[in-house]
């Protein structure tokens, strides 16, 4: 399966810009089961300085400036992704949940130093929060861990209502918690949370879901939304990715963009400007599946 | 013996001047010939004099909680504390064998963290340090040196053995006063300072601008070093504004750099100016909002490219806090055993890790007799005096522990030795510790001397500026002055 | 120098010649009310101007319904919710010297921190309860020691300069006012020598040349007091002579600085000055001493404007042209009586092991 992507990203501001400073996260990862064919990021007003580095967890992170005055500011990023069938394990075959975080408390010794470092709280997950509370009924004894995982993500599903209103980029996690309301990005963090709470790592992924028309309709342009989810770790196997917004287990419609603890590590652009005043920012996201 | 020290006890603690039978220890025989011929009201007068040129001139911390943030002075007392050339040899030692251990631990930590795959510390321990800084590892930082000014925390027991209480390889502060202190005994006790071989600490200013000199960039013979201040209303303002005017650099704010192609400028009346070293005095967290916190009003968008290029130095690095995390701490031995294949000169405190179940439970269960200590916090915050506090104090804490084990780790309580301090009109004994400052330049350096805390209140044994602590002027004496380190070195 | 150094050390100038003019004012007013001395004068027209000269009427009018000597002077002096008290201004002028303590004399810093340590202390708040006039007079003592040292003390460099555009430019702004004040009075010539037409003496009083114009001029004829206080270059706290120093002031900068042609707060001071100098009385008369003043105050600010813009927001307008509109102020500058609290929090949260 390949898609055409683009994103849009557009600053607009109420007073002049002195300077702006971004870095973004936007080219699509490759990995086991995607390649990213073509990316290429372009800019209005064109950047002064453009750099790029890769980020510790794989990211390609581009850094632009624009150093002259400016009253908006606009990046598209085009890509061509090619995805392959992701295999799922069983997940009934797993091994006991209880079995894979005790290898996380010596990880050296069964090799999983990678994996481990997405064991621990990370910048926007702190530690104390009272998620083992929410995550037990999930870990119930001897489970199998992609089940345990598989209900998590049922019972966020379940419990949760879908609200774009309900919270904000800053909103903390207890409020979601106990509004029992968010977006995909606070799901994918209560996953997250929740299983590290048990002891287990997961990660954060950000990308592009492919959005299916109603039938008979055409599919609109710039419909299609930045999406996030989780992923959690099955020893013998790796990295199993799971959405809790859409209870399910990634498949053709997921593309990864970007990898890290949260959100913090991976936001698709990040933008610090001198001036400006207020600002405005509009994103459009369009996935188009091209023919093979 | 004179009069001022007749009646004081030692009362059964290592006392830094007398001995258990009372004798005056032979290095402090001058300073008590001396001191002790004043009348108490004469040597009150001297302290009231120094205390008023502190206040009048600012040498003051802020203490936070009303709006205009109240400025203290740092309570000093007088009578210095002295330590012998034998006994800092051994403190130079240890401390330059810990520094270098240290860094070679965060180098290796934030690289191929070769010492968590060989097993020699616990890699749970490590990464699970919440100033770790994952997404830091495999940047290139100068000479391969993260913390560059280091202040280690030294105590005595009751037998007078040297231990580290802790690493504070973050924003180590209180150099400024360990300057000031010296300055302030050379009016209250011109003669004696002439009299004894005292080594001077003077040097420091020049010597922190040499270490951060040797991180510039390569090819910039006269790097623009500057000091990077949170702002006035930090507790330790005077502190950053005092080491700059000692280097002889400017002090800025975030607001005054801006990045121009990824290099870092400081915005000046004539235009721009390109800054090459910064020592920095905020948190990691606050650096760049671009990367970092984005609402941090204090930092510089786009630093942290600056320095992933290495258009600019950062004193300290980033993420130095894994290596004074308290549990970490508790690794050091094993680091200096790994990366230095020796023994440790200076021991650690015997540490109970919250993050092991068993260690967990002891702790538990023996509140009231240790220090319970959050890994991440200093100055005396975050902490229990088990044997001092109340139940519900630990009650309240068990609890905390039970909900974030990591978090915090447990001490058996030191019987801290003990200095006289003026009291009034006569001397009482209090409990001190020492923090010499250590510097790592193109070698490691440790001033000789250092802050010698005391904890003011009777019995006490917290000696930090923001619990009701003092300090002391810290003498390291020469036995013969002919031999005396020069304590500038020629330069290159 | 830095641009935050030169802002902070202008307002620190500023603020220690707004606490010196403050003082000044209360204690002539205060010695107006003894000569006026009848009973049933109407203490409120006395007091009035002095809040119209500070511009903090409406602030005033807000915790007072009536005015009155107690609450104006307490209002002026010591209440630290008036950002334009002494008490702040000698606040944010120590704040400012501590922002730049690297930079100015240890003995200039010690100056100004004693002040605001007297002015806070037990000591000072008593004083100004019971004998407010000493404490106005100590007040007025810092500052006046304060110039003395800053004078003695610091090498002729961009701080001087700095320090004198902003002592300058507060004496003018202030002086200013306090002209403002008058432009309702009568400009009748007293009938004899000996009369003192006691607001017209007050005035010169406020503005310690009370002799310095007897020196010269027998009658206290108000036109002539408006000339010496308004265009006599020859009288350090009149506008014009203020506004020749700053222009002295602004010459070197500029040239220190490199910058070429004719820099825009060269251009504005430059023009004041010889409007000044070639201005008589009798014109300002004519055109109205108070519209004179709110002309001479609108080009007075907009000194201060270009100064900041020239100085301090350089960084940014390097790549402005003249028709652009100025770029919202983002420039770091001076400490101000009621700092940003969120920033006040951040800078506290850094930990200092």
């Amino acid at each position: 399966m390949n898609y055409r992507i683009t994103h849009r990203t557009t600053y607009v501001y109420s007073s002049r810009v002195v300077v702006s400073h971004h870095a973004a996260r936007l080219r699509p990862r490759d990995t086991e089961t995607q390649r990213c064919l073509e990316f290429s990021l372009s800019f209005d007003p064109e950047p002064d300085l453009l750099t790029e580095h890769t980020d510790s967890f794989g990211n390609l992170v581009s850094c632009f400036s624009v150093q002259k005055l400016h009253k908006q500011f606009e990046v598209i990023s085009r890509s061509l992704v090619s995805l392959m069938p992701v295999l799922q394990p069983d997940p009934l075959q797993t091994p006991p949940w209880e079995s894979v975080a005790a290898m996380f408390r010596d990880p050296v010794a069964v090799g999983l130093l990678d994996p481990c470092q997405f064991v621990f709280g990370s910048p926007l997950l702190i530690h104390e929060m009272p998620l083992r509370d929410f995550a037990l009924p999930s870990f119930t004894k001897g489970r199998p861990v992609l089940a345990a995982t598989a209900d998590l993500c049922r019972r966020i599903h379940r419990e949760f209502v879908f609200d774009p209103k309900a919270t904000t980029i800053s909103t903390p996690l207890n409020e979601v918690l106990e509004k029992k309301r968010g977006v995909c990005q606070d799901f994918a963090h209560l996953a997250i949370a929740s299983l590290r709470a048990m002891g287990l790592p997961a990660r954060y992924i950000s990308g592009y879901l492919r959005t299916h028309p109603p039938a008979g309709k055409p599919r609109l342009q710039g419909v299609d939304a930045s999406h996030a989810w989780a992923s959690c770790f099955v020893p013998g196997f790796g990295w199993v990715d799971f959405d809790p917004t859409n209870n399910c287990f990634t498949s053709l419609d997921h593309i990864t963009v970007a990898i890290g603890r949260d959100f913090s590590d991976v936001s698709p652009v990040r933008g610090i400007i001198t001036g400006g005043g207020r600002h405005t920012v509009g994103v459009g996201v369009d996935v188009e599946p091209v023919g093979t | 013996m004179s009069s001022l020290f007749n009646d004081y006890q030692p009362e059964g603690f290592f006392d830094e001047v007398f001995s258990k039978t009372g004798k005056a220890r032979p290095h402090y025989g001058a300073m008590l010939d001396s001191v002790g011929s004043l009348t108490p009201s004469e040597y009150s007068a001297r302290q009231k004099a120094v205390d008023a040129a502190f206040l009048r001139q600012g040498v003051t911390f802020t203490v936070y909680g009303d709006d205009q943030g109240t400025e203290r002075i740092f309570p000093f007392d007088l009578m210095p504390r002295i330590i012998p050339q034998r006994e800092w040899e051994t403190i130079e030692a240890g401390l330059i064998q810990r520094i270098t251990a240290l860094n070679l631990f965060l180098n290796d930590i934030y690289h191929g963290q070769k010492i968590i795959t060989d097993k020699a510390v616990p890699a749970e321990l490590v990464l699970s340090a919440s100033h770790y800084r994952p997404e830091f590892r495999g940047i290139k930082v100068p000479h391969g040196i993260y913390i560059h000014i280091c202040g280690t925390d030294l105590v005595r027991d009751g037998k007078g053995g040297y231990f580290v209480l802790e690493d504070n390889g973050r924003c180590p502060s209180g150099a400024s006063y360990m300057l000031e202190n010296r300055n302030a005994m050379k009016r209250a006790f011109p003669g004696l300072l002439q009299q004894l071989p005292v080594r001077p600490v003077d040097a420091y200013g020049s010597m922190l601008r040499e270490t951060l000199a040797h991180l510039a960039p390569s090819g910039v013979l006269d790097p623009a070093i500057v000091v990077l201040t949170p702002g006035i209303y930090n507790s330790a303002y005077f502190e950053h504004c005092y080491l700059a005017k000692q280097m002889g650099v400017p002090i800025v704010e975030g607001r005054d750099l801006i990045l121009r192609n990824d290099r870092v400028f400081m915005r000046t009346t004539k235009g721009l100016e390109q800054v090459h070293v910064i020592y920095r005095r905020i948190d990691d967290d606050f650096l760049d909002p671009q990367v970092f916190r984005k609402d941090s009003l204090l930092g510089v968008p786009g630093i942290i490219n600056a320095y992933r290029k290495g258009n600019v130095a950062l004193a300290n690095s980033i993420g130095t806090g894994v290596a004074d995390d308290k549990a970490v701490y508790a690794l050091v031995p094993q680091m200096i055993k790994y990366y230095l294949d020796q023994d440790p000169i200076l021991p650690n405190v015997p540490t109970h890790l919250g993050v092991d179940p068993k260690e967990c439970s002891y702790i538990l269960d023996n509140l009231d007799k240790l220090v319970v200590k959050a890994v991440n916090e200093s100055g005396g915050y975050g902490m229990l005096m088990g044997p001092h506090a109340s139940k519900k104090e630990r009650s309240d804490f068990a609890e905390l522990i039970k909900k974030n084990p990591r978090n915090y780790i447990a001490q058996p309580v030191l019987q801290l030795s003990r200095h006289p301090v003026f009291v009034d009109d006569h001397f009482e004994g209090r409990h001190i510790d020492l923090r010499p400052y250590v510097l790592c330049g193109d070698r490691v350096r440790v001033v000789p001397g250092g802050l010698t805390r005391v904890a003011l209140k009777k019995g006490s044994l917290v000696v930090n500026s923001s619990q009701g602590g003092g300090s002391k002027d810290t003498w390291v004496l020469w036995d013969d002055p002919l031999d005396m380190p020069a304590e500038t070195p020629p330069a290159a | 120098m830095l641009s935050r150094v030169a802002d902070s050390i202008y307002w620190m100038a500023r603020y220690v010649e707004r606490a010196e003019n403050l003082s000044r004012l209360l204690l002539s007013t205060q010695d107006l009310l003894l000569d006026a001395g009848a009973e049933g004068v109407d203490e409120a027209q006395f007091w009035q101007p002095l809040l119209a000269t500070t511009g903090d009427e409406e602030a005033y009018s807000k915790l007072h319904k009536k005015i009155k000597g107690k609450d104006v002077t307490e209002f002026l002096a010591v209440r630290s919710d008036n950002p334009n008290s002494m008490l702040n201004s000698i606040r944010a002028a120590r704040e400012n010297a501590r922002t730049v303590r690297d930079q100015i004399s240890d003995e200039i810093w010690e100056s100004l921190n004693s002040l605001r340590l007297f002015v806070e202390s037990a000591e000072g708040k008593a004083m100004h309860r019971t004998q407010s006039a000493a404490f106005y007079e100590r007040v007025l003592r810092g500052s006046y020691q304060f110039q003395g040292i800053a004078d003695s003390t610091t090498p002729r460099g961009e701080i001087w300069h700095f320090l004198r555009l902003g002592t300058c430019l507060e004496r003018a702004d202030k002086m200013s006012r306090l002209l403002d004040t008058c432009s309702g009075l009568s400009l009748e010539l007293p009938p004899h020598a000996q009369a003192r037409p006691l607001r017209w003496a007050a005035l010169l009083r406020s503005c310690s040349a009370w002799h310095a114009f007897q020196a010269h001029h027998r009658r206290l004829d108000p036109c002539k007091i408006i000339a010496y206080l308004l265009l006599d270059e020859t009288f350090p706290r009149s506008i014009a002579c203020c506004v020749a120093e700053a222009e002295t002031a602004l010459k070197s900068l500029c040239a220190d600085a490199g910058l070429k042609g004719m820099p825009l707060p060269l251009r504005h001071v430059g023009r004041l000055r010889a409007d000044l100098a070639y201005t008589t009385v009798e014109e300002v008369l004519a055109t109205g001493l108070h519209e004179y003043i709110d002309d001479l105050q609108l080009r007075l600010n907009q000194i201060g404007e270009a100064i900041f813009q020239t100085f301090v927001q350089h960084a940014e307008l390097s790549q402005l042209t003249d028709d652009d509109a100025p770029v919202e102020s983002v420039a770091p500058g001076a400490y101000h009586a009621h700092a940003d609290e969120d920033l006040q929090v951040q800078q506290q949260q850094q930990q200092q092991q």
